[in-house]
This record gives C-alpha cells, structure tokens and sequence, in this order.
C-alpha cells in the first residue's frame, strides 16, 4: 500500500471553503431532552443485542411515569459508549452487560466519572461482576460478584391452560396441571424500598444464573454479605435460597441499581419476542425494572449542572473566538492603515527622487543651455547669409 | 564619450517608475499568509526498537495575531468492525448518505445538535498513493473534540474516540478506509511521546517523558505541553518560523492497520491548510 498521502495544494483552497461548522445554537435549555443511554452489547456472531436494548428500552417507555420525559439511545459499541457517557444531557445510564462481554474496561473510568459526577446508573447482568466491571463493583455496582450462582431446580405445577406455574414442594399436581422441573430465581423481599412499590415481595424469574459474592476460602464456598465502606446501601431483593442480593439501591455520589441476574441473555434470542416472554415478561420483573430505572432517574444530580456548565462553556468558548477576532479585525486595521502609510510614503519618495532626477538631468541642463544660448555673440549677417 | 543627460534622466526616472510598481505588486501579492516548509512523519509506523520522529516547520509570509496548529491522531478500523446502521446499503447514494450510515459517526452527530454544539467539520479530496498509481480519495472528517471539552476533564478528552475520518473512494462513493481517534500529538502521550519541542523563532520550549527528564526544571512533564494536541504561537511577525518537532518510543506504538495523523494549521481563526499523513504498520 501507499506510503504517505497529502492533500495537493490546488485543492486546499477549494477545502478550505468547503470548511463546515455546524452553526446550530440551541439557546434554550428546556428543549433538549435528556437522554438514557442503554447499552446492550455489540454484536455477537450473528446474534444482534439491538433486539435486547430495544426490549428494554420499551419497557422503560411503557411506564407512565417516563412517557416521553427522555430519549432512550441504544449503544452496543463501548468506545461509543465511552464517548457518549461524557455528553451533558444524559440523565440516566443502563448498563446492561450480557454474558458474553467479559471485558468493560472501555467504560468502566467513564462509568465511574459519570456516578462520581452524580449520574444515575441502572447495571444489569455482568455489571455485578467483579471480573468484568472491577473497580466499579463496590463503589457503583455494590455486588461484590465475584462467581455465578445457578438457583437449584424446583418442582412446579403448570396450569394446562394459563401456562401459570406454582411452586410445589413435592412433585404433586392437581388435575389441570402438570408437574415440571426448572430452574427459577425465586426474588424474596428484603427491605421496602420505593422501588419495590407495586411489586410483589416473592415471585419468580425465569432466570438461570445471578452473580454472587461468595467466600471461596471456605470449604464447601460460602455466600459473604459484603457492603461498600461509605454511602447508602440498601438490599431490596434477595435470592429465596442463598439469601444473596439479587436488587440492590445505593446512593453515594451517584445513584444506581444493580441487578444480579438476567443471565437469560445467554441463550439465543429468536426474534423481537423474545425477552417479553422471558424476564421482561414477569409483569412483577418489569415493575421492578421500571421503578429502578425511575428512581435512579429522579435522584440524578448531575444533569441540570452538566448542562448549565456545557452551555457556559460553548458560551466562553465563543467568547474566545470572537475575542480573537476582534483582535485580527484590529490588526487587519492597523496593518492597512500601515500599509496606506507605506504606500504614500512610497509615492512621496517616488516623486521626490523623479523631482531630483528632473532637476539635474532636464532643468539643470535646459538653463546651461539657455545661458549658454543667451552668452554666445550675436550672428554677423555673413554667417546668417551662410 | 559624452552621454546627453536627458537620456540619463529618463533612463532614471523609469527605473524609479519600475522600482514603485515593483513595490506595490510585492505588497498587495495573494500568497499564503503560512507556509508549512516542512512536514515530516514516519511513512511507516510499528512497534520497533527505535525513536519515530515527527516534523512540522513553517514560515509566516505576513504579521499575524495568531497561529495554531491541530493534531490528530487516528487508526484505521477494519471495515467489519465500523458498525453499519444499515449493513446492507453501506454505499449511500451521497456521500453523506453514506457516512451518516456509520453508527458512530450518526450518533455523535445527533447528540451534538441536541445541544446545539459545534462540530469541526471538513472535506475535501486527498490523493492516496500505492506501489503503481495515485488514487483520488474523498475526505470527511467530524471533529467532536470541542464539543466534549465542554463536559469532560481535560486530561480524559486525550484519550477518548472524539474524531472520525471516512475516505470514501472517489469513483463509485463506497468506503474506502475509516479511522477514529484523539485530539493529540499522539495516543496516550505520556506512554508514547518521548520529547516534544516547540519554537517561535529563537524561543522554545521543551517538553520530555518523566523518565527522560535528567535535570530537573530545564525540561517540563509531557502531560503539561498543550492540550488536544493544539499549539497556539501568538504575535507573528513576518518571516517567523514555526516549528513543532516530537519523538515516540517506537516500543510503546501499536498500529495493527494504519494511522493517519491530521495537521491542521489556522491562521488568525481560519483555516489555512490541512495534512493528512497516513502511516502504514
């Protein structure tokens, strides 16, 4: 391939030109939207995380409460991620981090920044873990993951009819149902929490696999309750089996609500469908999801001062730049009436010198002559005659 | 031999004619206010046990308040990585079709209007040349870097994606080769810049890696010399000469498949000229 390309001159002029600046300039505040950034993960093989994002960006929009209050922008791009999370009018992050994405390391200082900030962060999947989101998990994600927990198969009845199960303790159905074995997380309340309005306090997930701190020192390992040193850490939901948090509201700086599970993601999805008839079905999971997105909405404190501090600097950063035009309009000023100076001086030496020229080369000369003429004896007639 | 002194006069007086015209045509001649001497950068760029080094020299043909010159350092991204909006019609049918096809490129776009910024933007022809023929490429490049200084720490924006670049084939408008990267002299510069120097003349100064400076106080940090790879020299005058000279540690530097690195020099808040230097691997 080519070693080195520039652009030719010629055409720099033309470029020049063509130099465009996007002159739009939004006064008002009050018109911009703010934004939730939902990331969901790039593409894996042919799987599209879009169709995720986009369920629970619906889920989000179905809730009255945040009806056309923001734009939701669908990331599945880290570096993109990390861009965005910078702009002033994002109000609300969703993290949702699948299985397949063990590296975040593109987003985790930009995440930090965004919470110390005051940001609002809703973490899902993987953001629970520690592996994964590392120095975030304790101060933003407050899980402690550091090992996936898969909930024990439980005997359920399933209505023929509705579909509807019903956790049984032994394998005995009435007539109408039959009898099933799955793996559910059951989510146990432990705490109310304004988040937990409106949700049941038991009910279950058809979710496979939650992140868990457990004391791997211990023999057999054992769940360890871990808390971050500072801020407010409340643990809302709990896994009916181990007890270990499966929702968890905390305020430091920021505000954010991590969730353990949602490991559903790990299977394949088929199409649009298919996280409205997995967890973003259970109407008690998306209460959930919704109230946690609302709440983290609510208590952000940081995108009005974002915004006021972005619009003075767009306004300082115009200043500067009229400023320096002013001053290259002055100069300009001067430089031509320097230049006007130059000129007539110029002009004035000009004539001066062809004066001096004249003076010596044709005066001087035409009066030598003309005394030299009026000197000379007068003509005899015989020289007039020859 | 006696010369008439008429002849001496006019002889004189045309001269002094001539000499005047001279002067004015010089004066009011249309040139460029700044002239980049010399552009120099490693045509080829890897991770080698060596210093890679990075020359910008210019003169300034006439007084100016202000000139300032802007870096950019960006690697090229493999096509199945840009990330279409649309994987199937990837060549638009304008060019801007095309590019706001680009995820990122869209996205960041849309975001900066929702606040009303302003966006560098820029486009324009450059000639790409391989081993048999020079080709023709489309450039369009979105600086975003502005817009984030507004809301981000200052050290952060160094090292965020903040500029994209598409070259766009100049015959049938399909993509051709598209980077993204920073607003600096080079990525992670307190990494990967050994020393940089700046001069107005006479006057510069020195900028060194922590580890290479030896006496402390005649050299100051890399990670103090001007942000977003700007240098601003400020009251030119005539003839001045402008130089930006800096080294990487070719160890430090990864290019899995091409940088460009863009220069662009502003006189007095406009711009006068642009380079695109692009470093194979």
């Amino acid at each position: 391939m080519g070693d080195s390309m520039r652009k030719t001159a010629a055409v720099t002029i033309g470029i020049m030109a063509a130099l465009m600046v996007c002159p739009v300039l939004l006064s008002a505040q009050e018109e911009v939207k703010p934004v939730i950034l939902l990331y969901h993960g790039p593409k894996v093989g042919d799987q599209d995380l879009r169709i995720y994002g986009q369920a629970l960006a619906e889920v989000i929009n179905a809730d009255s409460r945040m009806k056309d209050k923001a734009e939701i922008v669908l990331v599945g791009d880290q570096d993109l991620m990390n861009t965005l999370l910078y702009f002033p009018q994002v109000k609300c992050v969703v993290v949702a981090l699948t299985t397949w994405e063990l590296v975040a390391d593109r987003i985790v200082p930009s995440l930090a920044w965004y919470f110390n900030q005051g940001g609002a962060i809703v973490g899902m999947g993987n953001a629970g873990n520690g592996a994964v989101t590392k120095v975030l998990n304790g101060s933003v994600f407050p899980l402690f993951g550091n090992q996936y927990r898969m909930p024990d198969p439980a005997w359920f009845c399933k209505n023929s009819t509705t579909g509807e199960l019903r956790p049984v303790p032994t394998p005995v159905c009435k007539a109408g149902e039959v009898r099933t074995s799955l793996r559910q997380t059951i989510y146990v309340k432990t705490t109310a929490h304004e988040i937990t309005e409106g949700v049941a306090d038991q009910f279950m997930v058809n979710d496979k696999r939650f992140v868990v701190h457990m004391n791997t020192t211990a023999s057999p390992p054992a769940f360890l309750q871990l808390q971050p040193s500072k801020g407010t850490y409340a643990d809302v939901y709990s896994d009916s089996q181990l007890g270990a948090p499966l929702v968890v509201v905390y305020e430091e700086n920021g505000t954010s609500v991590t969730f353990a599970g949602t490991d559903q993601i790990s299977v394949k999805p088929t199409d649009e469908s298919y996280y409205e008839t997995g967890f973003l079905g259970d109407a008690n999971f998306k209460k959930l999801f919704q109230n946690a997105v609302y709440f983290a909405w609510s208590k952000e404190k940081k995108y009005t001062a974002a915004m006021d501090r972005a619009q003075d600097e767009f306004t300082k950063m115009e200043q500067e730049e009229e400023e320096l035009k002013a001053r290259v309009k002055e100069s300009q000023k001067s430089e031509k009436s320097s230049k006007l100076m130059r000129s007539v001086l110029l002009i004035a030496v000009g004539v001066v010198l062809i004066v001096i020229i004249s003076y010596f080369c044709f005066v001087i000369p035409a009066r030598q002559r003309k005394g030299a003429a009026a000197q000379a004896p007068p003509e005899t007639p015989a020289q007039k005659q020859a | 031999m006696r010369v008439d002194r008429s002849l001496i006069g006019v002889i004189g007086i045309a001269i002094v004619l001539s000499t005047l015209i001279t002067l004015f045509i010089i004066g009011e001649r249309a040139k460029e206010d700044v002239t980049i001497l010399r552009n120099e950068f490693p045509a080829k760029l890897s991770a080698m046990e060596q210093k890679y080094a990075f020359v910008l020299s210019m003169i300034a043909r006439k007084p100016l308040v202000d000139v300032t010159v802007k870096y950019n350092t960006l690697s090229r991204v493999l096509r199945e990585n840009i990330g279409f909006i649309d994987p199937n019609e990837t060549t638009g049918s304008t060019a801007l079709e095309t590019i706001m096809n680009i995820v990122k490129i869209k996205s960041l776009m849309d975001e900066a209007a929702r606040i009303g910024a302003k966006v560098d933007m820029w486009n324009g022809t450059v000639k790409w040349k391989n081993a048999t023929k020079t080709h023709d490429m489309d450039m369009y490049m979105y600086d975003f870097t502005d817009v984030m200084r507004a809301s981000m720490p200052n050290y952060t924006v160094l090292d965020t994606t903040t500029t994209y670049v598409v070259w766009l084939n100049h015959t049938n408008g399909s993509v051709f080769y598209y980077f993204q990267g920073v607003p600096d002299y080079f990525y992670s510069r307190n990494r990967t810049i050994v020393d940089l120097t700046l001069t107005h003349n006479e006057d510069s100064k020195y900028y060194r890696a922590v580890s290479e400076i030896e006496v402390e106080g005649k050299y100051e940090q890399i990670m103090l010399a001007p942000l977003y790879g700007t240098v601003t020299f400020e009251d030119i005058k005539k003839d001045d000469r402008l130089f930006i000279i800096y080294s990487l540690k070719g160890t430090t530097v990864s290019n899995a498949y091409g940088m460009l690195q863009v220069v662009r020099v502003y006189r007095d808040a406009e711009l006068e000229t642009l380079e695109a230097n692009y470093m194979t691997p």
